[in-house]
């Protein structure tokens, strides 16, 4: 399977770039441009997971993104190293946040979820998140 | 960000990408705009926005309260369709209505 993968640093600047190059990636195979949109807010709400969340803008730290391209979908990892969730169930329920001061909406995974076919959390504390998500593209 | 007063309702354009990067600029330059008064309703246009993610609809939310507390109206005007359905996941229009022009 073709696939792509990218090491950024856990910044904000970045998460233009991985949506904007994710989306890129998967305009091969000519999907609509309403399946972009939605590949680019489900990757940019991973993202920004990883740099608020997971380290705690800690700007040193690195998020991998893999992309893989099968017959029919796209597939994204978004793996960081940091925190880990404690309580995936709670985290994702919608509307929960645990930095409600920032003024987070606590929508991150509502909006992977209802914007991708499939989504994946593995997380441990202390040792990382690996959000997959699968988009069909045709 | 472009302001515009008309007979009261004051209309910001958020034109760009409304994402984590930009929120926490953006949030304070509407704060200091929202504070000086002047206006009876204000509208966010998002006639050219190009993309908006949760910490986006964080920002909407937050200045919603802020508005609500100073008995002011909050409007969403002509978004997207990638913006709509952002905005549609997130249950904002329950909230705040959603217009196609200044009322």
């Amino acid at each position: 399977m073709d696939q792509i993968t990218l090491i950024v640093k856990a910044i904000p600047e970045n998460e233009s770039f991985v949506r904007s190059t994710i989306a890129a990636y998967a305009v091969r195979k000519n999907p609509d441009i309403q399946i972009i949109n939605d590949i680019k807010t489900a990757v940019s709400e991973a993202v920004t997971n990883s740099i608020v969340h997971a380290y705690n803008d800690d700007k040193e730290k690195e998020i991998h993104i893999n992309a893989r391209l099968s017959d029919d979908s796209l597939i994204i990892s978004v793996i960081d190293f940091g925190i880990g969730i404690a309580d995936i169930e709670k985290m994702t329920s919608g509307l929960f946040t645990s930095k409600p001061e920032l003024e987070h909406s606590g929508l991150g995974f509502t909006i992977m979820r209802a914007f991708m076919d499939e989504l994946e959390i593995a997380s441990d504390e202390n040792v990382g998140t690996t959000i997959t998500m699968t988009k069909r593209l045709i | 960000m472009k302001f515009e007063l008309i007979r009261g309702s004051l209309i910001i354009r958020l034109a760009g990408d409304l994402d984590h990067a930009r929120a926490g600029l953006w949030r304070k330059t509407l704060d200091k705009v929202l504070s000086l008064g002047g206006f009876e309703r204000v509208f966010f246009d998002f006639s050219k926005t190009t993309f908006i993610d949760s910490t986006g609809v964080g920002l909407i939310l937050g200045r919603y309260k802020l508005l609500k507390s100073l008995n002011k109206p909050l409007f969403i005007l002509s978004p997207p369709d990638s913006v709509d359905k952002v905005l549609k996941v997130s249950g904002i229009y329950t909230i705040i209505n959603k217009v196609n022009e200044v009322i």
